[in-house]
């Protein structure tokens, strides 16, 4: 009888533990990592696809809120389509929920050293085993989309790259410089990014004979597919937004 | 009659008190003036000494909400002081009604035009008769003192740049590049800028040669110094910085 109990515990422990990796192995892992930004060691926030690699990678660049929770769930969605996501930190850990702080923290980020961040991320999935590094890509939203678009002009190899509702670059000697294709979502009622800028974009993109496919959406302003920004949230459009950002990824990344 | 003469004493010192000062201190003329920046036109809001002569002149780099009343006022101040001023417009004519419109702005801003435009503003006034060339300096606050150190990095010719409320470069080589007499006030509760930054910042241009004097304000966030920003104004912080400002232009451009 004892013995017959014993079995039955130890069956029951090997059954639990084989459900629990189960549990735990069906969500994308992710993982804090660490590595080298020029003088600096920085930090960032990756998740691993569940099946075995290599996968292509997507660089996530977040909002002037800083690397917050949405942002770590757009990380997480990208790696349950099949891709590493790095979601990098601008801010160094600093987050918030506050406009006027959130303003401060993005009008004293040095631009030289967002730049530097943004190619150390770069550099770091292609070095990561899981990754094949011939197949990287970038995304952002508001002062992450600007962003998306300097990793693009400043790294010849990234293969594709998503902006949304980000500053553009004018300068054709830029533009000449981005070899990724580029996706853009943006709100037809941005007060800082207006049709008139996506528009100028579009075309000097064209002019250089550069693939661009960006879409201004009626009746949205800026940050309008971030479910936090209670008045300006979309639901139709972000997740037409979405959708767009999926089937680029998969046509550029994929292949 | 005993009492007459002391009244017309009095008033004849009064009209002369009044003509001295209306001599000394004519109001500034301000007018609107148009000039290339790349391609386009801009235009700028430029504030002249009430005398004639070649006067040191100054760029005024407006924060975060564009180139309102406050920012149209210390060019003003300026030019009373005897300085040809001209503050930039970069955001081409628009002016935040509040903050959120104002990180709208910020956000949408491309970094490549902002710099275009600051240096084409000092090509600009350099070419004006009644400016000297050799006597330029610049300031900006927020968003604006970023691109007044990207004009110092950029252009070897500035010889004074006062910031304030923004961010610092941090590349060694963009810092190397600097020439002109560096000032900075901060406030210490400032997000996002540690004292470690600033130290790095005057670290890497004293061994330049380059002597950065910034002054970091205890109990003072970001926005300090700006009367229309109810939750972050100090009044007498911000009279400090002003004098400083004002002394550190007529130590370095020779008033």
């Amino acid at each position: 009888m004892r013995q017959w109990l014993k079995v039955l515990v130890a069956g029951g422990m090997i059954a639990l533990a084989a459900l629990g990796a189960f549990v735990w192995a069906s969500p994308p892992k992710s993982q804090i990592v660490e590595y080298k930004s020029g003088p600096d060691t920085v930090r960032a926030y990756l998740v691993l696809p569940d099946s075995p690699g290599p996968h292509p990678g997507i660089v996530v660049i977040h909002e002037y809120w800083g690397l917050n929770d949405w942002v770590k769930e757009q990380a997480q969605k990208l790696a349950a389509q099949g891709y590493v996501a790095l979601a990098i930190d601008l801010y160094r850990g600093a987050v918030t929920t506050d406009p006027a702080d959130a303003g401060e923290l993005m009008r004293t980020l040095p631009h030289d050293r967002a730049v530097r961040d943004l190619e150390a991320a770069y550099d770091y999935l292609a070095a990561r085993p899981e990754v094949d590094n011939s197949r990287i890509g970038s995304i952002g939203w508001c002062m992450g989309g600007g962003y998306s678009l300097q990793l693009a002009i400043r790294e010849p190899k990234l293969t594709a790259c998503v902006v949304n509702y980000g500053a553009m670059p004018t300068d054709p000697a830029d533009i000449a410089k981005i070899q990724a294709p580029i996706l853009g979502n943006f709100g037809a009622d941005d007060r800082g990014i207006t049709p008139d800028a996506v528009h100028a974009f579009e075309s000097a993109m064209r002019t250089a004979g550069k693939s661009v496919d960006l879409k201004i959406y009626d009746g949205a302003g800026h940050a309008f597919e971030n479910p936090n920004n209670t008045a300006g949230y979309r639901p139709e459009a972000a997740a037409d937004a979405w959708n767009r950002i999926v089937a680029f990824f998969a046509k550029t990344l994929k292949k | 009659m005993i009492w007459l003469a002391p009244r017309a004493a009095q008033v004849a010192v009064v009209c002369l008190l009044c003509g001295a000062l209306l001599t000394a201190a004519a109001p500034p003329k301000t007018e609107i003036v148009e000039y290339p920046s790349g391609s386009e036109t801009v235009r700028g809001f430029l504030a002249l000494p009430g005398m004639p002569g070649r006067h040191a002149a100054i760029l005024v780099i407006h924060g975060d909400a564009g180139l309102n009343e406050w920012v149209q006022e210390q060019a003003r101040k300026f030019a009373a002081q005897g300085y040809v001023a001209l503050a930039v417009d970069l955001y081409r004519g628009r002016v935040a009604a509040d903050d959120e419109e104002a990180h709208e702005l910020a956000r949408g801003l491309p970094d490549d035009r902002a710099l275009r435009d600051v240096e084409a503003a000092f090509t600009y006034l350099a070419a004006r008769k009644d400016a000297s060339s050799s006597r330029i300096g610049v300031i900006g606050r927020q968003s604006g003192g970023w691109f007044a150190l990207q004009l110092a990095i950029h252009q070897p010719k500035l010889v004074a740049c006062a910031v304030s409320d923004t961010a610092l470069p941090t590349d060694f080589g963009d810092l190397a590049r600097i020439r002109a007499q560096i000032l900075g006030n901060f406030g210490a509760d400032q997000r996002g800028i540690s004292a470690g930054q600033i130290e790095a910042f005057r670290g890497a241009l004293r061994s330049q040669g380059v002597q950065a004097d910034v002054k970091v304000y205890p109990g003072a966030s970001g926005d300090f110094e700006n009367p229309a920003d109810k939750n972050h104004y100090q009044p007498e912080a911000a009279a400090d910085a002003w004098t400083r400002d004002l002394a550190f232009f007529s130590r370095n451009l020779g008033k």
